[in-house]
């Protein structure tokens, strides 16, 4: 009876708190300063246009990566998966293929500041 | 140990089968093959403890608990050495596999050092007790790992190697439970000791899995180098 008890409270208070953490957890990613980040285009230029800026086509609206990315509350807890599926996932992709390719695994190869053309 | 050193050796392979993964560098490509490795060690730990065979090698099963937190440790720790920028996947905002992996790691700190003889009579009322929490707490370890090194997808990338590793993970407490139902529990009081055997077999089995974690890192590097 009394381990019934404790799984019929314990159950819904630990998916309540899941859920809780949960949405704690996209405010704080929502809210937390982006990490520096470089980009160059030069390293970029076999790639077309617009599989990078959709905008273009989709006429999301002008303007840069990150004025949606990540000050557009309806999006900005998604940014780093967006990213990293978009920069991480090509790399992943050319150099299985064994082409050349960016960084794939360690953080500090993208995430520096930005001073490349 | 020549059984956990085939089975660690067989995971990293397995980790290999689905092709050209990408390499990340030497020493990146270690750490990783040190938390994989650590992992196995657990798994192994998991179902070998209830079977009877483990019953005069508890000295060993400890210290074996030792070196995968220990590897675990060198592969955490090694990462924010190497790439100071992982500190961000540790922060709260941090993806929730990643926060699992940590959780891993504190939960196996916590089930190796409060398992040694004079800290499990502190924090355990008595050996039923300690038996107890430490099944428990093991669940919570294969259950979290699992999560971290699935949900990172870096050593695990095809889908088929995703669903057989996490086949294996949920057979590790199956397995156990099995092995219990069968042969029963161990005994309340530790076995023979073999003090000075459990102890070169776990330093032994700890250098050998780190050799085996640089020929990981060695075979991707290579075999992907003109990637």
């Amino acid at each position: 009876m009394q381990r019934l008890l404790i799984i019929l409270i314990g159950v819904p208070v630990l998916i309540g708190a899941t859920w809780l953490a949960h949405l704690g957890q996209l405010e704080l990613r929502s809210n937390r300063p982006m990490l520096a980040v470089t980009f160059a285009h030069a390293d970029h230029t076999t790639v077309s246009c617009v599989v990078c800026h959709h905008n273009f086509i989709d006429r999301t609206g002008p303007g840069l990566c990150f004025d949606c990315h990540k000050n557009d509350p309806s999006v900005n807890a998604l940014i780093e998966d967006q990213f990293h599926d978009l920069c991480r996932g090509c790399h992943v992709e050319r150099q299985s293929a064994g082409e050349e390719a960016g960084p794939t695994r360690r953080c500090d190869s993208c995430h520096t500041a930005d001073d490349a053309p | 140990m020549p059984a956990l050193i085939a089975f660690a050796g067989f995971v990293l392979a397995f980790t290999l089968a689905a092709g050209a993964l990408p390499a990340a560098g030497f020493w990146w490509d270690l750490l990783a093959a040190l938390g994989l490795c650590s992992a196995t060690v657990v798994a192994f730990l998991g179902w070998d403890s209830e079977s009877p065979a483990a019953q005069p090698r508890l000295r060993l099963h400890r210290n074996l608990g030792f070196v995968a937190a220990g590897l675990a440790t060198g592969h955490a720790f090694g990462y924010l050495i190497i790439d100071s920028t992982v500190l961000e996947y540790l922060m709260p905002a941090a993806p929730a596999y990643m926060l699992a992996g940590l959780v891993a790691w504190v939960v196996l700190i916590g089930i190796t050092f409060t398992s040694a003889p004079g800290s499990r009579k502190r924090y355990y009322k008595g050996f039923p007790t300690f038996r107890r929490w430490h099944r428990g707490l093991f669940l919570i370890l294969v259950v979290t790992a699992g999560w971290h090194i699935l949900g990172t997808g870096f050593s695990l990338e095809a889908p088929w190697q995703q669903g057989l590793a996490a086949a294996v993970l949920c057979a590790v407490p199956v397995l156990a439970y099995w092995h219990r139902r069968r042969y029963g529990t161990l005994p309340l009081t530790p076995g023979p000791p073999h003090a000075a055997k459990a102890d070169a077999g776990a330093v032994l089995s700890c250098l050998t899995l780190v050799v085996l974690s640089a020929a990981y890192a060695t075979v991707k590097l290579l075999v992907c180098s003109g990637c």
